[in-house]
């Protein structure tokens, strides 16, 4: 739930995600430094230019002061020096006056008692020493002596002290005002005058001065400076304040321009991610020629290497896969070809040992052939010779019944004779002479069979019982009829004293094939024998008239025909033969 | 002293044959007995009843047990296994002379056309087996 917030917050084009990475990681932190930064640097600096314009301030208060006071300096000076000389020359004027009677001359008082700018005012005393006041604008210290002061006000004693014996003297000094209850400092300066007077007292004048007079314009001069500093510190701030918004604006513009170059880098990258993701796409698609043109330095460009490299193995990989699969395909192509071949081969050496067993079963055959030929064969000729000698030598004993004796041993061996010869004949003409095959129907071949038999079969008085519905079966018409007639022949030929004599024709499954069956309830065979009543002239009973190549005859009929016969059979339980027809060629 | 008579058990299945066999033995010196039987069953079944022969001739073409088997009967037997068993027959065939052979065979003759060599063979054959195998009874 959370991640899916996550990822649904989380910008899905790499580009965006980059620019926001930049600006989380760069620029919201320049910023707020940036921004704190400047606000400081502007305090401080404002707070350090305050400083420095009120140091500024005070020094320049003080210089005015200095040039003030030195101003006031001279003034007090010029104005000592003028009414000393106006003095001078008025006592040069009248060289007669005492010291007690300038005192009281009013002019003289006028004279050496003016004033000295606003608050000052000069004063005469006597230039030797001890030193006294002697015309003051306060008549109460006139006569004293100046010494009088010298503890409370050390520096004004020191002016005075030093202005004795008709020397310039001057400077500053603190003096209580008692009228405002504080003190205040002072200027002095102290000028002799040239004329003695008529008792020869030599007299200085000394100027005063209070130097709050001269450094009171000044104080208006402060408030100036106060509103001017004010009104500098605002400028200043003003100042500040508008670059601090040019720097918000500049900032702004370095985070568009980031922001741009963002965009820029980001669609780079996305390009660059495209073109992979394109490239897998077309390799998903099967096409695996593929390849992306690196435009990127370090890890990028590895990485488009490394992927370039992989197409190239995996192409690689493919055509070998298909190549592979090709020579696969081949190889169980020739696989089979020779697989075919083998076959062949198999089926050419199968028909080669089958050549080789028909040949050999044929030589077999043939050898039999000639070995019974010679030993059945020669039997009755023996016997012919033998009782022709015998007929000799009984027709000079002219012993009649010994001689139809012999002539009659000598017939019957003559007709066997004759009846082998037919027989083997017979046999041998069997396959020697191919008739068309077709399709033969049982049913018919049977009706013709007792047709030929019903001599014997009337004679016997067998009941015969054929099942019907029998089939058809493909072959040589009269060899099948051969067959079957040579098999019924037999069955009349071995029923013995049988008192119902029977012979069933039907069809029955045997060996998981259909077969015909001719089953009788004559003498029987026994088990020994089942085998050897097929070979040629093989007889079991010797009374019995014929060759005994019938079941010979027949054997091979039926083996060239692709069937087969057997029998069941028990000695005095009748005998049932079973034949094989194939019912198409096969 | 009882005189001795030689006796011979003839198994032929050809009639013929076996006439021509009785008629060559008496024009010999030797008096004789002979018994003819027509096929194996009997020759087994004459054991039975009689006592041993002092020849066997045997055909080899016997209808179903044949002389091959009989030789072998013959010659598997405790006692009848010392009786002489001359094969007698018309097969020339190798396959034949050397089955019978195996089969422990005295001799093996092979019936001519000419009538007078078949008697002397007979005679012959008989006079020397008769001599070897000269037992009281």
């Amino acid at each position: 739930m959370k991640k899916n917030l996550f990822k649904k917050l989380i910008p899905y084009s790499f580009a965006t995600r980059i620019g926001i990475l930049i600006l989380v990681a760069g620029l919201i932190p320049i910023t707020v430094f940036g921004t704190f930064l400047l606000y400081s640097f502007t305090k401080i600096l404002i707070s350090s230019l305050e400083t420095s314009i009120i140091s500024l301030e005070k020094e320049q208060k003080h210089r005015m002061a200095k040039i003030m006071e030195k101003t006031a300096q001279k003034y007090v000076r010029d104005r000592t020096i003028d009414i000393a000389r106006q003095l001078d020359i008025y006592l040069k004027a009248h060289p007669e006056k005492t010291l007690s009677d300038l005192r009281v001359d009013p002019r003289f008082r006028e004279l050496a008692i003016q004033p000295v700018g606003k608050s000052g005012y000069t004063a005469i005393q006597t230039s030797d020493q001890p030193i006294r006041c002697v015309i003051h604008k306060n008549k109460e210290i006139e006569g004293v002596l100046l010494k009088k002061f010298s503890n409370k006000y050390k520096d004004f004693w020191q002016i005075i002290k030093s202005s004795s014996n008709g020397r310039y003297s001057y400077g500053f000094y603190k003096w209580f005002d008692d009228k405002n209850k504080k003190e205040i400092t002072k200027f002095m300066y102290i000028v002799p005058l040239r004329e003695k007077t008529s008792d020869g007292i030599r007299l200085s004048v000394a100027a005063t001065i209070s130097l709050d007079e001269f450094i009171s314009p000044l104080k208006n001069l402060e408030h100036i400076s106060e509103r001017f500093k004010y009104s500098l510190l605002i400028r200043v701030k003003n100042v500040f304040f508008y670059y601090r918004i040019k720097g918000i604006i500049l900032v702004g513009i370095i985070f568009l321009f980031i922001i741009v170059i963002t965009a820029i880098i980001g669609r780079y990258f996305s390009k660059e991610i495209g073109a992979i993701r394109s490239a897998i796409n077309e390799i998903n698609k099967g096409n695996l020629d593929v390849s992306i043109k690196p435009f990127m330095s370090g890890e990028i460009e590895d990485l488009i290497k490394d992927f370039n490299a992989m197409v190239k193995v995996l192409k690689e990989t493919t055509v070998k896969k298909e190549a592979l699969q090709k020579t696969k395909k081949l190889l169980e192509e020739l696989n089979l070809e020779l697989r075919a071949y083998i076959e062949k081969l198999r089926k050419t050496e199968e028909d080669k040992n089958k050549l080789i067993e028909d040949l050999k079963t044929k030589t077999d055959e043939l050898e039999t052939f000639i070995y019974i030929v010679s030993h059945d064969l020669r039997s009755p000729l023996i016997t012919i010779k033998g009782f022709l000698d015998f007929l000799e030598e009984d027709y000079k004993k002219n012993d009649k019944e010994k001689i139809q004796q012999d002539i009659n041993y000598i017939k019957k061996a003559c007709e066997s004779m004759d009846m082998l010869l037919k027989d083997l004949l017979e046999f041998s003409r069997i396959g020697r002479k191919k008739e068309q095959p077709e399709n033969v129907s049982l049913e018919e071949i049977l009706a013709e069979v007792l047709f030929l038999l019903s001599g014997p079969i009337r004679e016997k008085g067998i009941n015969i019982e054929i099942k019907t519905p029998l089939p058809n079966v493909y072959g040589d018409r009269t060899r099948i009829r051969e067959v079957f007639q040579n098999l019924i022949e037999n069955s009349i030929k071995y029923m013995g004293e049988q008192k119902n004599p029977r012979i069933e024709i039907g069809t029955k499954r045997k060996r998981g094939k259909e077969v015909i069956y001719v089953k009788d309830n004559g003498i029987g065979i026994a088990p020994e024998y089942h085998k050897k009543i097929f070979n040629l002239f093989e007889q079991l009973d010797a009374e019995i008239d014929g060759t005994g190549a019938g079941l010979a005859i027949v054997k091979k009929i039926l083996q060239l025909h692709n069937g087969n016969i057997w029998v069941e059979s028990e000695e005095g339980k009748g005998s049932t033969f079973y034949v094989y027809l194939p019912q198409k060629r096969s | 002293m009882k005189k001795f008579i030689p006796h011979i058990l003839l198994v032929e299945d050809n009639p013929a044959h076996a006439e021509l066999v009785k008629r060559s033995l008496p024009k010999t010196q030797l008096k004789m007995k002979l018994t003819h039987v027509k096929n194996g069953e009997e020759v087994i079944s004459f054991f039975k009843n009689n006592s041993c022969p002092h020849l066997i001739l045997l055909d080899l073409k016997l209808p179903k047990m044949n002389g091959q088997a009989v030789l072998k009967y013959i010659k598997g037997h405790d006692t009848l296994k010392k009786i002489p068993v001359v094969i007698l027959t018309t097969s020339s065939s190798m396959d034949d002379i050397r089955q019978a052979y195996l089969n422990h065979a005295n001799g093996y003759l092979i019936k001519p056309t000419e009538f007078s060599e078949f008697q002397k063979i007979i005679e012959k054959t008989c006079n020397y087996w008769l001599k070897c195998n000269k037992v009281p009874f």
